[in-house]
């Protein structure tokens, strides 16, 4: 197992006087990778720096080694990509020429689509069980039919390392389950996925690492049997929970 | 999908018609004949080369353009709303003419009658104002963009007025210039127009999908690996310097570039690789179409053609906004 994503010292601040501040943070190839912690914790911020969206003041992040300042757009969107949790555009696109983008780092500026981009369209539409949705139009869809098409399109990407931005948010239980099961798919086929979750318990099932984010630091890290526990979830939350120790751990609260 | 073929077609008719009308009616044989060398009729044969073909082929020109401009820039700027016009690249053209008439008066300088030079330095200026208020740091913020353009539109529009007021002249030929007018263009407007549009429209092509990821926002577009601050700046510019290309030679005309590109899209999609050459087509179609009616409705007067694109624009936009699909 090689480090593919590093960050070193990494120093962030908004102009409302949020900082993150990161001493040290690794992501290795094949892990599932869960950012836990309240709202305003920091976890998009610090997905957001991954991708080299936001900009950090201080600190040094090395992605297959290389220095993200010194990558292009275009060479990192062949390495990482992130799923938002919803998005809306101003057209009502078909959600195959919504997919489409996402085959723009693999192309030359004077290149069009062609079948092999299509074919991974349709692969990728299958892999989260959206089989012939290639033609509906974005805004005919479900929340967690939306959700799967941006799943797809991070799938069509090709890239590494997948991000994922709170993808469960404002799921109801049976469509949690459903992208649960895709997110389980994507670590089965060998992606490396940094999410950040609201929802413990899914976190906890289907992630091998966790990192519990407060106040922009990592008060915490390790496997999820070591995190779920009842003193750490507490500081994290500041709430009393009660943790089951089954297998997987569960969270009651 | 059927409709896609049917506009070429379309097109070559509506060029046709538009040559025969005018305040001399000349039959669509005629026209026919004179396109193709066999006619002997040397009035119809001057009317059509000298007069009519240059306009139609200016206002198909400025249709094309202004259509791909307001369909690019409603995309890049997440913003289905926009027309070119209201950027303030219009009413900075438009403040460069009256100022140049203005001018003219006060000093009678030759120079300052050569309209074409001060309007396009105030069309350029106008759209790079707002370019300038909306940076911050490497960032171009497209809310702001769209606010300052508005902001310093309506800064010169008001301007303009004030000038008029100060000349206190007869102000039938600028209200027709400030409204738009294809009247008297010749071959050389034609030619200085028709390369920015050409560039224009091939470049904005050539971006089909990075204009789709921008339509899906900023940030997801440089998820995948988009530019996006070179992309917004680049077209940006281009897109206006093309504008100022065309208000310079035209006036403001306003709606086409607001109008046709969701007609456009209505008609094959949101994807930007069918919308752009649907708009380009479509704003050749009409735009010509609403000259010919700007000049044949009260024949011998000329309307401004900004006033037949208004009327027949607004309408259509309440209808597109209160039928089927928002947005599209």
């Amino acid at each position: 197992m090689s480090e593919i994503l590093k960050i070193i010292d990494l120093r962030f601040k908004y102009s409302n006087g949020f900082s993150l501040i990161i001493e040290n943070f690794s992501v290795e190839e094949g892990d599932f990778v869960g950012l836990i912690g309240p709202n305003g914790a920091g976890k998009t911020t610090l997905l957001k720096i991954i991708l080299g969206l936001l900009k950090p003041l201080k600190g040094k992040i090395e992605l297959f080694g290389k220095d993200l300042k010194k990558m292009k757009r275009k060479e990192i969107a062949r390495k990482i990509t992130m799923v938002s949790q919803e998005f809306l555009p101003i057209y009502d696109f078909k959600v195959k020429d919504l997919i489409l983008t996402s085959r723009i780092p693999h192309r030359g500026m004077f290149d069009t689509e062609n079948e092999r981009d299509l074919e991974i369209v349709r692969e990728s539409l299958k892999m989260v069980g959206l089989k012939d949705f290639e033609e509906r139009r974005y805004w005919s869809l479900s929340g967690g039919e939306r959700r799967r098409v941006l799943i797809a399109k991070a799938l069509a990407q090709e890239t590494d390392i997948i991000v994922l931005d709170e993808l469960t948010a404002h799921l109801d239980p049976k469509h949690i389950l459903e992208i649960a099961e895709v997110l389980k798919k994507l670590a089965e086929n060998g992606k490396t996925v940094i999410s950040a979750f609201h929802n413990i318990n899914i976190a906890s099932k289907i992630c091998n690492k966790l990192v519990a984010l407060k106040n922009g630091r990592i008060i915490a890290s390790g496997r999820p049997e070591e995190l779920i526990k009842t003193d750490v979830l507490e500081e994290l939350y500041g709430i009393k929970l009660k943790v089951l120790r089954e297998i997987p751990p569960q969270v009651l609260f | 999908m059927r409709s896609r073929g049917i506009l070429p077609f379309l097109f070559i008719i509506f060029v046709l018609l538009n040559l025969s009308f005018g305040s001399v009616r000349i039959s669509f044989i005629e026209v026919l004949k004179v396109l193709l060398g066999l006619s002997k009729d040397v009035v119809a044969k001057r009317i059509i080369f000298d007069l009519r073909l240059p306009r139609v082929v200016s206002s198909m020109i400025v249709g094309s353009g202004l259509a791909c401009i307001g369909n690019t820039f409603q995309g890049l700027l997440k913003n289905p709303l926009i027309d070119p016009y209201l950027l303030g690249i219009s009413a900075g053209a438009s403040f460069g003419t009256v100022l140049s008439l203005f001018l003219g008066e006060l000093v009678g300088t030759f120079w300052f009658k050569k309209l074409y030079i001060l309007n396009f330095l105030f069309a350029i200026l106008a759209s790079f104002i707002p370019l300038m208020i909306a940076k911050r740091g490497k960032r171009v913020l497209i809310t702001e963009l769209v606010l300052a353009g508005v902001v310093i539109g309506t800064l010169f529009s008001s301007a303009t007025i004030l000038l008029i007021v100060l000349s206190r002249r007869n102000i039938t030929h600028i209200s027709t210039w400030l409204f738009g007018s294809f009247s008297g263009l010749g071959w050389d407007d034609v030619m200085v127009m028709i390369v920015p549009t050409l560039i224009f429209i091939a470049i904005s092509y050539v971006f089909w999908n990075e204009l789709n990821a921008m339509a899906l926002g900023e940030e997801e577009a440089m998820v995948s690996g988009v530019n996006t601050e070179r992309l917004k700046v680049f077209l940006y510019v281009i897109g206006s310097l093309t504008t100022a290309f065309f208000v310079s030679r035209t006036g403001a005309i306003g709606f086409i570039g607001l109008i046709v590109p969701h007609m456009a899209r209505r008609i094959v999609g949101a994807n930007y690789k069918h919308s752009i050459p649907a708009s380009a087509m479509m704003g050749g179609i009409i735009l010509p179409l609403c000259d010919t009616l700007s000049r044949s409705l009260f024949s011998p007067t000329e309307l401004p053609v900004g006033v037949i694109t208004a009327l027949l624009g607004a309408p259509m936009m309440i209808f597109l906004l209160k039928s089927g699909v928002k947005n599209v």
